[in-house]
C-alpha cells in the first residue's frame, strides 16, 4: 500500500511543478490585473463606492482562468508522455496503469486547486478592501463548490486526453464547460420548447452532461444573498465526486486497452 | 550604391504614403468611402451601439433584482412603472417545482441559484450606476436608459442635480424627444419645486409631442396637459387651466388626466 502511495505522490508532484514551471499562473494574474486595475478607479456619475461590478468581473475572471488552468493542466499530462515515449520507462518502473492515472489526476487536481486558492485569496482581499467585508460565509461556500467544479473538470479533461487529440480535447471540454455554465440550468425549459427529436437530445444532455452550473455561486456572492444550506453543498460535492469517479473509471478502461 | 538607392527609395515611398494619407481626406472630405464617426465607439460599433446599450440596461435591471433576471417582473428599470411594491412571484416557482418535481438536477439548481424576487432600495442603488453610465455612454439614442438613470439618481439616491445634468445632456443629444422634456419638467416640479422651469420643460414637451401621433404620444400629451393645468392653477390662471382641459377633452374625455383636470377646475371655481 505504502509504495503505491509514494508512487502517486511522486507523480502528483510532477504535475504541480509543471504548472509553476510554466508560469501560467503568473500570466493569468498579470492579465487579470490589467483588466481590473482601470475599473478600480472608475467613478460613474462621480460616485466611487460601487463595487459589485468589479466583484462580478473579478469572479468571472477567476472562473475563466481556473477553467483554463484546470483543463490545460490535465489535458497535457498524457499526450507528451505518449509523443516522447516516456510512458514506457514510467510503466516499467513498475508502476501500474491505474497508479499512473491516479497520480496524474491527483497532481492535476492539486495544481488546479492551488491556483484556485491563490485566485480566491486575491478576490477576498479585493472585495474586503473595497467593501469592508472580509471573507463571509458565502465566500467559503463559493470556494468549496468551485473546488468541486475543478474535481469534475480535471477528470473530464483527463478522460478526453486519452481519447482525443490535445486540441480536440481542449475544444470539446471548453465548449462543454461554457455551454453547461450558460445553459445547464435552462436545459429542461429548452427541451420542453423543442419538437420531438431535439427534445429527447436535450433531455439526454440534461441527464448525462456534467451540471457545472451547480458549482457556480457567483450570483449569491456578488449580490450578497444568504448562504445555501450545507446539506446542498454536500449533495453537490457528492455529485462532483461521483461524476469524476465515473470519468476516471472510463479513463482507466481506455488506458488499460491503449496500445502504445 | 544599390543599398543607398534602396534606402532612399524606401524613405521617399514612406514620405509619399504619409503625405497622401494626410492629403486625400483633406481634399475629398465628403467623397470618402467611410463617414467619420463622432468617436471611437461610433466608428467601431456603428448602429449596434443601441443593441449593446440595451443589453447594458438589461444588466442594470438584473442588478436591480439582486442579480436575477426576471422576465415576468414589469416593475424593473427597463419598464416605466418604477413603483415600489410587494408583489408575489412565488406562483411561477411553484409551477416550476410541480413541473420538475422528480428531477434531482432541477431541485439542486433551485437550491443553489437564487429564486427569490427582491428589488434594490436606497443607497444600494449606487451599484446600478456603472451599468447605467455604460449604457448611456454606449448610445445616446437609448432614451429608456437615460430615464432609468434619472430615476436612480433622483428617486433612489436623492441626487436631483446629477439627474438634471444627465437629462440635459440627453436632451442636447436627442433634441426631438418629448419624453425627456416631460421627465425634466417632472424633475423640476417634484424635486426642485421650480414651477417656472417645469412649465418651460412641459411646454417644450408639448411642442415636440405634436410631431408624433401614436398612442404613447397621445398619453404623454394628456399627462403634459395635466401638469400644465396644475401649474396654471398654482399661478391662479383659470383661463389657462380651462384651455388645457379643453385640449385634454379633445384627446380623451374619460382619461384620468382629463378627469383630474376637471376636478382641478371645479376646485378653482369653487362650489
Amino acid at each position: 500500500m505504502r509504495p503505491i502511495a509514494l508512487q502517486i505522490s511522486a507523480l502528483s508532484k510532477l504535475a504541480v511543478l509543471d504548472l509553476y514551471r510554466r508560469k501560467d499562473l503568473a500570466v493569468v494574474f498579470v492579465l487579470g490585473g490589467v483588466i481590473l486595475a482601470p475599473l478600480l478607479f472608475f467613478t460613474p456619475f462621480g460616485v466611487s463606492t460601487a463595487s459589485r461590478y468589479t466583484n462580478e468581473l473579478a469572479l468571472l475572471l477567476v472562473w475563466l482562468f481556473s477553467a483554463v488552468i484546470g483543463l490545460g493542466v490535465s489535458a497535457r499530462l498524457f499526450p507528451p508522455e505518449f509523443e516522447s515515449r516516456t510512458i514506457y520507462p514510467l510503466l516499467s518502473k513498475p508502476v501500474s496503469r491505474g497508479t499512473v492515472l491516479a497520480g496524474k489526476y491527483l497532481g492535476a487536481l492539486a495544481a488546479s486547486l492551488s491556483a484556485l486558492a491563490v485566485f480566491y485569496a486575491a478576490y477576498g482581499l479585493l472585495a474586503g478592501v473595497r467593501q469592508g467585508v472580509w471573507f463571509p460565509l458565502i465566500f467559503w461556500q463559493a470556494l468549496f463548490l468551485h473546488a468541486a467544479f475543478m474535481v469534475v473538470v480535471t477528470a473530464l479533461s483527463l478522460l478526453g486526453s486519452l481519447t482525443l487529440t490535445a486540441s480536440a480535447n481542449l475544444t470539446m471540454c471548453g465548449l462543454l464547460t461554457v455551454g453547461m455554465l450558460v445553459f445547464g440550468q435552462r436545459l429542461p425549459e429548452l427541451a420542453t420548447a423543442q419538437p420531438v427529436p431535439g427534445k429527447w437530445v436535450l433531455y439526454a444532455i440534461h441527464w448525462i452532461a456534467p451540471h457545472l452550473e451547480f458549482f457556480d455561486l457567483r450570483q449569491r456572492l456578488v449580490h450578497e444573498w444568504p448562504p445555501i444550506g450545507w446539506g446542498v453543498c454536500v449533495a453537490v460535492w457528492l455529485y462532483a465526486l461521483c461524476y469524476a469517479a465515473a470519468c476516471l473509471a472510463l479513463a482507466s478502461v481506455v488506458l488499460r486497452r491503449k496500445k502504445f | 550604391m544599390s543599398r543607398d538607392c534602396s534606402r532612399w527609395m524606401f524613405l521617399s515611398f514612406a514620405a509619399a504614403v504619409v503625405l497622401l494619407g494626410r492629403a486625400i481626406p483633406a481634399a475629398f472630405d465628403d467623397g470618402m468611402p467611410q463617414v467619420r464617426g463622432e468617436d471611437v465607439l461610433a466608428q467601431v460599433l456603428g448602429e449596434t451601439r443601441l443593441a449593446v446599450s440595451q443589453a447594458l440596461l438589461a444588466k442594470a435591471d438584473e442588478y436591480f433584482h439582486g442579480g436575477v433576471r426576471h422576465k415576468d417582473c414589469d416593475h424593473g428599470l427597463t419598464e416605466c412603472g418604477y413603483d415600489e411594491h410587494d408583489h408575489d412571484h412565488e406562483h411561477d416557482a411553484n409551477e416550476h417545482d410541480a413541473h420538475h418535481k422528480f428531477d434531482p438536477w432541477c431541485i439542486i439548481n433551485r437550491r443553489v441559484h437564487v429564486q427569490e424576487h427582491r428589488h434594490m432600495k436606497g443607497a444600494e442603488a449606487k451599484e446600478l450606476l456603472p451599468w447605467l453610465w455604460a449604457a448611456n455612454r454606449m448610445s445616446a439614442d437609448n432614451l429608456q436608459s437615460i430615464q432609468a438613470s434619472v430615476y436612480v439618481l433622483n428617486s433612489m439616491l436623492g441626487n436631483p442635480a446629477a439627474a438634471r445634468d444627465m437629462l440635459q445632456q440627453g436632451i442636447a443629444k436627442n433634441p426631438c424627444s418629448a419624453d425627456l422634456e416631460f421627465v425634466l419638467g417632472e424633475l423640476y416640479l417634484r424635486s426642485f419645486k421650480d414651477g417656472a422651469k417645469a412649465e418651460t420643460a412641459f411646454r417644450a414637451a408639448l411642442e415636440k409631442n405634436i410631431l408624433q401621433n401614436d398612442e404613447d404620444a397621445r398619453l404623454l400629451r394628456l399627462r403634459t396637459l395635466f401638469y400644465l393645468g396644475y401649474l396654471s392653477k398654482l399661478k391662479g390662471d383659470i383661463a389657462g387651466l380651462r384651455q388645457h382641459l379643453l385640449e385634454a377633452e379633445e384627446l380623451s374625455p374619460q382619461h384620468i388626466c382629463t378627469r383630474d383636470l376637471r376636478n382641478l377646475l371645479q376646485q378653482s371655481e369653487g362650489p
